[in-house]
């Protein structure tokens, strides 16, 4: 369990925290995410005793933490780039946190042999325990990282960019095996990552931080379909943001104009609105009302295709299927309609929500507007 | 020659007959005329030349001083290549300009600067006087030396490789339960330790042949605070060029066996680190 309170870190004149408080529950795997610079790693560093907080305090276990150095945290950190010793093999790497303790808590050499077997085992790498790092993989080069951490049987496992200078294939391996890994051990994990995909999938909760604040605390399907502030949705996915005004009843978002979300107080507002790619509909100009756009760039991506669309001047980023893209011969310079599916609003006055406007607007609403 | 094929850059011919030539040229055949010379000699006259007492004291003297010049040179060009690199203060561009002195200086003028502050009557010199330390004009001096000439060559090895050490490493020691002692001694000494070999052996070759500094500090007592290439000269001067070459045939290939020596460590090591 970690504990921490209204923890602020300057470097200089930057202020790389400000005011950050955050809960981990026992045994929770929380993901950190944040765009680089948003103080994500900085706030990691401060709970693995690397750096120290000017203000605030860090609990483990509810006992205080904020001042322990590094070496008396038993916390388990695992580098980006993977921080092995090169001089060492694989087998002194893993046993190094046990081999530096005083005599009166050090295992035997037996006792030491056998929990790096143990490790080992647990990440996949038996026979490997000779190898220098030099001789290994990116993806085994970590999971000996991880192995370390864990030998010193860490109260708290901390990740930094754990997955971040691997390819992507071993990339998406490696953080489902970290799933079940966590899912066995049930050890209380806290990792940074700038890639949602990669929280969202891995992650029981994330945390997403912009600028030295946390923005949103949440599960994953919370965060996703709940998005607290602008910055949250942007960063979850791809979006297109439009401005919009509300007035009268009608909302103009972008080149868009569909019926005003249905919401308490005063109806007139305005604000920024979020389209997502795939929730813009295309249709051919007969098919259905919306707003005109010319397509400029096709991109076949597998199943997918994105589409970049020309929308009375500004440029929008849309996804379609396969099967939609060719029944509608999209190609560059061509013209279509375009209606959003979903908006979310997030208006100046402090309101936000979405408004589902499934399907083709019908034509009696279309002469309304 | 399968190098040649799968190197980027082509000319393995042209450059190794090159590396070949030059190093013929400039460093084999003047050492190769040194023991042809040395070799005219009988093998009693030989000896009788480059082994007598006073040789062998001299031998020792150098062998010996240079070896302790650059051991401490470890020490101390490993403490300033560290501060160097990992604090930033001001002065420290200075400091670091300052460090290739020894380099440019010459070497006669390092020597009498040395014998100024460590004769019984210089400022330093005096001081340790009176603590029962005797300097200039004995062994010590020559080692002190020595050591200053080959102060950079510790400094100039270690402190790149010091730059490109990533504090990770450091860090990540520290956060499996190292203390310091132990994440100097068993991360960042292991790291550091080929430059500091390379180092120690470039300080030690450059003290083996320093003459210049030496000879005004050294008093040059036979026997007692006279190095080998000193006897050369001397030889020299009594146009005794055999016997100067006899000493100084034996100077090259102890040199030459102790540098051997201390690339061989290295290549062992580099063997061992990266499964050769």
């Amino acid at each position: 369990m970690i504990d921490v309170k209204n923890v602020r870190k300057n470097f200089g004149g930057f202020a790389a925290l400000k005011d950050v408080s955050l809960h981990v529950r026992q045994g929770e795997l929380v993901a950190i995410l944040g765009p680089s610079g948003s103080g994500k790693t900085t706030l990691l560093r401060i709970l693995a005793g690397l750096e120290f907080p000017d203000a605030g305090s860090v609990l483990f276990d509810g006992g205080d933490a904020t001042h322990v150095a590094a070496r008396d945290r038993q916390v388990g950190f695992v580098f980006q780039h993977y921080a092995l010793f090169r001089h060492m093999t694989v087998f002194d790497n893993i046993a190094f946190g046990l081999t530096v303790r005083d005599r009166a808590s050090r295992p035997s050499k037996a006792e030491i042999a056998e929990r790096v077997r143990h490790l080992l085992s647990m990440v996949l790498l038996e026979g490997l325990a000779d190898r220098y790092p030099s001789q290994l993989s990116g993806g085994q080069r970590q999971r000996v990282a991880l192995a370390r951490a864990l030998a010193i049987q860490p109260r708290v496992l901390l990740l930094d960019e754990p997955f971040g200078a691997l390819d992507a294939r071993v990339r998406k391996e490696l953080r489902r095996w970290l799933r079940r890994l966590h899912d066995e051990l049930r050890i209380t994990g806290v990792f940074v990552t700038h890639d949602q995909e990669e929280a969202l999938e891995v992650a029981d909760r994330v945390v997403v931080m912009s600028q030295g604040q946390i923005e949103q605390v949440g599960t994953p399907t919370d965060i996703y379909d709940h998005p607290a502030t602008p910055f949250v949705y942007q960063f979850l996915g791809n979006v297109n943001s439009l401005s919009c005004v509300i007035r009268d009843g009608v909302a103009q978002v972008g080149a868009f104009n569909l019926p005003a979300p249905i919401r308490a107080g005063t109806q007139d507002g305005s604000g920024v609105a979020f389209v997502r790619p795939h929730d813009l509909h295309l249709m051919a100009p007969s098919e259905g009302g919306g707003a005109a756009a010319v397509v400029r760039h096709v991109t076949v991506l597998g199943p997918l295709v994105r589409l970049e669309l020309n929308i009375g001047g500004e440029i929008l980023e849309a996804e379609t299927t396969r099967q939609r893209h060719a029944e509608l011969q999209l190609a560059p310079g061509q013209s279509v309609v375009v209606w959003p599916r979903q908006v979310r609003f997030f208006l100046d006055d402090g309101w936000q929500g979405s408004s589902r406007l499934d399907g083709a607007p019908n034509p009696a609403l279309r002469a309304a507007l | 020659m399968s190098a040649a094929k799968s190197s980027v850059i082509p000319g393995f011919g042209p450059t190794l007959g090159f590396t070949l030539f030059y190093l013929g040229l400039v460093v084999l055949i003047p050492l190769a005329a040194l023991l042809l010379r040395a070799a005219g000699l009988g093998w009693g006259q030989f000896v009788d030349a480059a082994f007598s007492a006073r040789v062998l004291a001299a031998y020792r003297l150098s062998f010996g001083g240079a070896l302790l010049a650059a051991a401490a040179n470890v020490g101390a060009g490993l403490l300033v290549a560290w501060v160097l690199v990992r604090y930033e203060f001001p002065g420290r561009k200075l400091v670091d300009a300052l460090v290739d002195l020894p380099f440019a200086l010459p070497t006669a003028v390092a020597g009498i600067a040395l014998t100024a502050i460590y004769a019984p009557n210089g400022p330093l010199g005096r001081l340790l006087l009176q603590a029962g330390i005797k300097v200039a004009f004995t062994p010590l001096g020559v080692v002190v030396a020595m050591v200053f000439i080959g102060f950079p060559f510790v400094v100039r090895t270690v402190q790149p490789v010091l730059q490109d050490l990533e504090v990770e490493h450091e860090e990540a020691a520290v956060s499996l339960g190292a203390n310091r002692l132990q994440v100097f001694g068993r991360v960042i000494l292991p790291a550091i330790l080929p430059a500091l070999l390379t180092g120690f052996a470039l300080a030690f070759a450059r003290a083996l042949g320093e003459y210049g500094s030496v000879i005004f500090i050294a008093g040059n007592m036979p026997g007692l605070s006279e190095i080998a290439p000193l006897l050369i000269v001397t030889k020299l001067e009594q146009y005794d060029y055999a016997g100067a070459t006899a000493i100084a045939a034996v100077m090259l290939v102890a040199a030459f066996t102790l540098l051997l020596l201390i690339n061989t460590l290295q290549k062992w090591r580099h063997a061992r680190l990266h499964g050769g």
